[in-house]
């Protein structure tokens, strides 16, 4: 071994450390025909000693209590944290579930938004074109009680009844007609003069603008001429009941 | 089944992570005083030492998934964690100036200055060669400092020195090597003032 075999290894040798026999049997052999060797463990030893020493010195030191009850509390509130409800990542399998069912959602929520539009788009056509054929078609209706009152202002439009497709196109009809400007009824006949009024139907007719005069409606010079539109009640007997006017 | 009597660190840190202080506790009890130990040599400040242990440990409670054990063993990890906080603290109190130059890596100390005639510390009483060796210690560059103070006054093994620095167990080596030669000459030189100027023995600066 030479000496700088020896500094290599005087450490380990100092701190009597990770050296096979053999080596360590060398390097001291070494030490007695090395004077700087030798001397430069000595130092390495003493080094090691006041290390050692400061090691001994300090070895009771250690962390006050305090810093052990901080971190206690510490550690405590972090698993209270822990342990709260979070939201955690889904596994893969779990997120495809996630997924398959959140298609299947929006698909029956699809469904029912085009099923939704269709039967809007259908009856928003149903009554257009019953608007359209209202005024030329007559429709029958049943009054719930007696058609028409003892006077002309109790005359009044019925519910109909029963509830049907033809009833619901006569509640347009009504829609419409109730955006028409009509007058009441006027009866035609006298009360008691016929059976009592169960059933009827109502008919659009056009008279003469002189027949206004007669039932004491007013009417301009202008229209004299022109035929003005009436509704016409007709009993289950086929007899005019009463009638009003469309000015 | 019953808990082992001595459990490893990796067991206890399972059983923290899953919220058992206890097992906190154990492991804190079990390695604290190394780690404040560390910190104090490298920091010459208990208050230091004792902000460096309480942080290290709190990371440990909140990141205790970034320990590896097949990088390393938990005290190993530790050290890492309280060295950077030593050195990040250190390098906030910059007002701390050794009072001795440091030397760098590259500079070279003639072998024979490194060869005693005979023992450096034969005036020197126990107190003061404990004072002398600490001063000495604190006066190094960190990166000696580091490694001295974990592979002699901690006895760790080059290994384990080398994961807690995280450099290669060479680097431990011939940082120590070089660590103990700037010791044994500052030593010397302190020694030699020692006895000229009695009084003359704080080795910082704290203007």
């Amino acid at each position: 071994m030479n000496c700088q075999d020896f500094e290599l290894i005087v450490i380990d040798l100092a701190r009597s450390r990770l050296l096979d026999t053999t080596t360590r049997e060398q390097s001291l052999a070494h030490t007695e025909v090395c004077a700087q060797c030798a001397a430069r463990l000595a130092g390495e030893r003493a080094l090691m000693a006041g290390v050692k020493l400061v090691a001994v010195e300090i070895a009771m030191e250690e962390a006050p209590a305090r810093v052990e009850a901080a971190l206690l509390t510490a550690m405590r509130a972090h698993a209270e944290r822990e342990d709260a409800p979070t939201i955690k990542p889904l596994p893969a399998s779990g997120r495809r579930m996630q997924w398959r069912v959140g298609v299947a959602w929006a698909a029956v929520i699809l469904v029912f938004i085009v099923i939704g539009v269709a039967w809007l788009k259908l009856n928003s056509n149903e009554r257009k074109q019953e608007a359209l054929q209202a005024p030329v078609r007559p429709a029958s209706f049943t009054p719930q009680r007696e058609a028409v009152s003892n006077s002309a202002a109790n005359v009044r439009e019925r519910k109909l009844a029963p509830e049907s497709a033809s009833a619901r196109s006569l509640k347009t009809r009504r829609g419409v007609r109730a955006r028409e400007v009509v007058t009441h009824f006027y009866p035609l006949v006298e009360e008691g003069e016929l059976v009592p009024l169960e059933s009827g139907r109502v008919v659009r007719v056009e008279v003469p603008a002189s027949t206004l005069i007669a039932f004491g409606l007013p009417i301009t010079a202008e229209g004299i001429d022109r035929p003005v539109q009436a509704d016409l009640l007709l009993g289950q007997d086929g007899l005019a009941r009463a009638i009003r006017f469309l000015p | 089944m019953t808990r082992p009597v001595t459990p490893s660190d990796d067991e206890l840190l399972r059983l923290m992570v899953a919220g058992d202080d206890q097992a906190f506790t154990m492991i804190y009890r079990r390695r604290q005083g190394p780690i404040y130990r560390f910190a104090l040599l490298m920091s010459g400040s208990g208050a230091v030492a004792e902000d460096v242990t309480q942080e290290a440990f709190m990371v440990l409670i909140r990141e205790a998934g970034r320990y590896d054990p097949a990088r390393g063993p938990l005290t190993s990890y530790l050290y890492g964690i309280a060295r950077h906080l030593v050195l990040r603290r250190l390098e906030q109190d910059r007002s701390y100036v050794p009072l001795i130059e440091e030397s760098e890596e590259g500079d070279e100390i003639p072998l024979t200055q490194l060869i005693a005639q005979d023992d450096p510390f034969s005036d020197c009483t126990r107190k003061e060669l404990i004072r002398l060796v600490r001063q000495a210690v604190l006066a190094l560059p960190l990166h000696y400092r580091e490694v001295v103070v974990l592979c002699d006054f901690q006895e760790m093994s080059y290994a384990e020195a080398a994961i807690a620095l995280r450099c290669a167990v060479g680097t431990v080596s011939s940082r120590l090597h070089r660590g103990h030669a700037l010791l044994l000459e500052r030593l010397r030189a302190m020694a030699k003032l020692d006895s000229a100027l009695p009084d003359a023995h704080c080795l910082r600066c704290f203007a």
